[in-house]
């Protein structure tokens, strides 16, 4: 398919980078030539230097004959106006980015006349994430399927773990819940295991089962963490007022730090509720005087990568609270691997899960089967909802243990009306269940695919 | 410098190269030259196994960056010409191994000058094959290779070492699918031109040869007398509209097949190629109307020769060498301006020859509006300052290289015009040049010291300086820093 992305920023980067990887010819326009030198020499696209919401432009890069135009820049405005552009130039698909709140909340009413077919707004995205780990402290990630009738939470086992030396199977019985874990992370390797994988203190590993099930093997293993109570954060841009509103809205205290004067009346105005402190967040006693020893969790939302690791390298070590770190460069990422920074978001791999399944759906020819997916590690390991709409000859109604799937892959959860099953080799699949794929080193569009 | 990942994409391209040696043997086995075959079918089963070997080694790091494109370009091209130049060389046809190598690396860049006094009595294998690489090398190996082998990120860098021009860009986002594109057009245009040729009564095996070597913007006949020998003016006609088409930026077609007309129209390059070609016709023509005594038949062999040196085929049907100095100089100026970027034809390049005019006007603007703010455009954008200076450093290596290789030859030789011009001739991927090398000599009495000079100056042409310069880069081999 011929993707247009306008704006080749961090979102619009990781988007192209990933569309190009399942194969799409993508086009980048962006008016930074510096920025299009970068994505000519890095990825296999066409760029285009120009103004993205001109109608000229967009003829250069080929908005006629786009089956998805995407504006990613960080300008509301121009993404709205750049997709009515396409739409009307004839771009099958617009998907805009749109992450000014009181604009993301007044979206619904005009996206039909937009006919935009999907908003993104990596902000509200991001918030949400942080916000799942908050409810849930325990763990370092957490991904939500159907509604939440299934949870897929990342947890890095500590050094010391009764868990330690065990293979899956002995620690199923040993818990007695239904659970899957799913993926184990060590050392740069990433594993699919089976039930014969033993586990070492130092493992990143995926759990898959519902709420209830999740938060029993927690307590049963010795990893549960106290509830959040109080959050302070760092930082108070878009997503910190997203995640504020839901955080006060579970009665939670919250402290918000921001270093410019203007931020800091908007967000007293929008969020009375917050304690709202103007001062640097970087100032050490300012955050002790503020009663960093204290909170439960502790946010870093700075606009300045660099920052948000050193306060929450600052944080890990002042405090027992849980850290919360956003990072938006991925390059940095690698360079801190080796250090305690706590849950790491990273905003743009999140939309990216978004639009690809879209994409994918759109691929599909049967229709969209694709409900949601999730890049797990990086862009190796991917969680895919399937919905199973009809007979695949091979896969539904047979017992699990009697399938033979493609090497790397591991049904983890079927969802069948209200109930969540953690399947085991009796388990069947049948016609209209949700279905949940981890599976390494592939991009699934369709549900047969994943057959040898 | 990543050895490892050079070494593999040379191996792979140079696969894809050896078996392009199946194409001549077909054509030696169809008029029943069994040796010739025989010959090309070693040479290609050789270089496979050895070339094979070594696409085996599977390096650690993937990446691949500019430097390590350009030694790629460069090294394939080296390798390239000396393997093509074994056929030459065993079938006997030409003994000495030094004109062997000239006259492919001749044919590979697209150049066209020969050492070969009768190139008639070669067998039609090695005719073909001299025509067939003009082919190959006018689109260049890494191109195909690129076409077809399965898609990666790289392929822009790679491109932009083999492809002609200041600023390559992509023609559709995957670059496997632009030189997919590019060949096609390529080999459409091509049969075109074979198809037009048949029609005005050449042989077939003339059509093809001569259809492949203009498409190249080669010069390589398979007759003593050129295209002379048909004396037809139709023929005539056919190449030298042939040779304005190969000599234009090929995206321009890709634009024209997707009916993008205004990407064409506001193509300045090919406004200024089309101008200098037709300005320098028409004062060839009144400078050497006192020869021919008549419009018409000045008419034919001014507008031949012009567009046949402009875009570095170098196709001859007249000696120019008997025509006034002014022509001469005319034709040596259309020989260093050169084709359009983009194109199979070679020389300085019409985009490069626009850019520097505009910059000259732009630094006169600021001798009388000293505060002024300009900028260089060019079909209506800008162009960032990096691409106007690397046009003036071209130049300056470009002419450096023109002065070491003048001296270098002056070492052996007594003929100043001939080696002044061959160097010109040659860096420019032209042919013929001037004296005692002119269209109806050869450049066989030359020493192999010259010939050599004269190779790399073929080579630094066809791949515009740098690539092949970078080899001598002792700080570019060095693999961490």
């Amino acid at each position: 398919m011929k993707v247009v992305v306008i704006g080749n920023g961090k979102v619009g980067e990781d988007l192209s980078s990933a569309l190009v990887g399942e194969g799409h010819d993508v086009t980048i326009v962006d008016s930074d030539p510096n920025c299009l030198t970068k994505a000519q020499n890095t990825l296999d696209v066409m760029c285009i230097d120009g103004n993205g919401a001109t109608a000229e432009t967009q003829l250069e890069a080929g908005v006629d004959k786009a089956g998805l135009f995407i504006a990613a820049t960080p300008y509301d405005e121009l993404n709205i106006l750049a997709c009515l552009i396409a739409k009307r130039l004839g771009a099958r698909q617009t998907i805009s980015r749109v992450q000014t709140p009181e604009y993301y909340r007044q979206m619904h009413l005009i996206r039909d006349d937009l006919r935009l077919s999907m908003i993104i707004n990596p902000e509200l995205v991001m918030a949400d994430e942080i916000f799942r780990i908050l409810i849930f402290p325990s763990v370092a990630k957490v991904e939500v399927f159907d509604k939440g009738k299934l949870e897929l939470v990342e947890y890095h086992l500590p050094d010391k773990t009764s868990l330690a030396g065990l293979s899956l199977q002995e620690i199923y019985k040993k818990v007695k819940t239904k659970f899957l874990i799913c993926v184990v992370q060590r050392n740069g390797d990433i594993y699919i295991p089976d039930g014969n994988f033993i586990l070492q203190s130092g493992d990143r590993i995926h759990i898959a089962a519902n709420h209830k099930n999740i938060e029993r093997f927690f307590r049963v293993s010795g990893f549960m963490k106290d509830k959040v109570k109080s959050v302070m954060i760092v930082g108070g841009g878009t997503v910190c007022y997203y995640l504020a509103q839901q955080l006060i809205n579970l009665g939670m205290k919250l402290k918000i730090i921001e270093k410019d004067k203007n931020r800091c009346m908007k967000m007293a105005e929008l969020l009375p509720k917050a304690v709202v402190i103007h001062g640097d967040g970087t100032d050490q006693d300012l955050l002790i005087e503020e009663g960093i020893r204290h909170v439960d969790a502790f946010v870093v939302l700075t606009d300045m990568d660099e920052e948000n690791m050193i306060l929450a390298l600052f944080a890990k070590n002042t405090t027992n609270a849980k850290v919360i770190t956003k990072i938006n460069r991925d390059n940095y990422l690698k360079l801190v691997s080796g250090l305690e920074l706590g849950s790491i978001i990273s905003p743009k791999y999140l939309i990216t899960n978004n639009v690809l399944s879209y994409v994918r759906s759109l691929k599909a020819a049967a229709g969209s089967e694709i409900e949601s997916l999730y890049h797990l590690v990086g862009n190796q390991v991917e969680a895919i909802e399937f919905r199973v709409r009809d007979e695949i000859p091979g896969l539904v109604g047979i017992p699990l243990k009697d399938v033979t799937l493609k090497p790397n892959i591991l049904i983890c959860a079927i969802i069948r009306k209200r109930d969540t099953i953690i399947p085991d080799g009796s388990a069947t699949i049948e016609p209209d269940d949700l279905i949940i794929v981890v599976s390494k080193d592939y991009h699934f569009s369709q549900l047969k695919d994943i057959l040898d | 410098m990543n050895t490892g990942i050079v070494m593999h994409y040379l191996a792979k391209a140079m696969l894809i190269g050896t078996l392009l040696f199946l194409i001549p043997a077909a054509v030696s086995l169809c008029y029943g030259e069994y040796f010739c075959a025989l010959i090309f079918l070693l040479t290609c089963a050789g270089t496979a196994a050895v070339f094979g070997l070594f696409s085996l080694y599977k390096p650690k790091r993937q990446q691949i960056r500019t430097r390590e494109s350009m030694v790629i370009a460069a090294l394939l091209w080296l390798i390239f010409s000396v393997v093509s130049a074994l056929p030459f060389y065993f079938t006997g046809e030409i003994p000495d191994i030094w004109n062997a190598i000239f006259e492919s690396v001749s044919g590979f860049t697209t150049t066209g000058a020969t050492i070969l006094s009768d190139v008639e009595c070669l067998s039609h294998g090695l005719s073909f094959w001299r025509c067939f690489s003009h082919w190959i090398g006018g689109m260049g190996v890494l191109v195909l290779a690129i076409a077809i082998l399965p898609s990666s990120g790289d392929a822009i860098y790679l491109m932009r070492a083999e492809c002609p021009g200041p600023s390559v860009s992509k023609l559709v986002p995957k670059g496997k699918n632009s030189a997919l594109y590019l060949y096609l057009i390529y080999i459409g245009l091509t049969l075109l031109t074979f198809l037009f040729l048949l029609f005005g009564g050449m042989p077939v095996f003339d059509s093809i040869c001569h259809a492949m070597s203009v498409a190249g913007t080669g010069g390589f006949s398979i007759k003593n007398a050129g295209i002379a020998a048909y004396g037809s003016a139709y023929i005539e006609g056919v190449l030298t509209v042939a040779m304005i088409l190969f000599g234009i930026n090929f995206s321009l077609y890709y634009f024209i097949l997707m009916r993008q007309f205004h990407e064409v129209k506001k193509n300045t390059e090919i406004k200024v190629y089309l101008t200098i070609m037709a300005l320098a016709t028409i004062l060839m023509m009144c400078n050497t109307y006192s020869i021919y005594q008549s419009v018409g038949k000045t008419f034919r062999a001014v507008i031949f020769q012009a567009t046949s040196i402009m875009t570095s085929t170098g196709f001859a049907t007249e000696d120019f060498v008997q025509w006034p100095m002014f022509s001469q100089m005319i034709l040596l100026c259309l020989m260093f301006i050169g084709g359009c970027s983009g194109s199979t034809g070679g020389g300085f390049k019409v985009q490069r020859v626009v850019l520097l005019e505009k910059s000259g006007q732009l630094s006169l603007r600021k001798l009388v509006y000293p505060n002024s703010v300009n900028t260089v455009k060019s079909d209506g954008k800008m162009l960032s300052t990096d691409v106007v200076h690397g046009v003036m450093r071209y130049l300056v290596i470009y002419l450096g290289i023109a002065v070491f290789s003048v001296l270098l030859l002056s070492l052996k030789s007594e003929d100043f015009t001939a080696t002044v011009t061959s160097v010109l001739s040659c860096l420019s991927n032209n042919g013929p040049a001037l004296g005692s090398l002119g269209p109806m000599e050869n450049y066989s009495g030359l020493f192999n010291l010259s010939k050599m000079v004269l190779c790399v100056d073929m080579l630094l042409g066809r791949l515009e300086c740098l690539p092949l310069l970078i080899l001598f880069m002792p700080t570019a081999w060095r693999r961490d820093f």
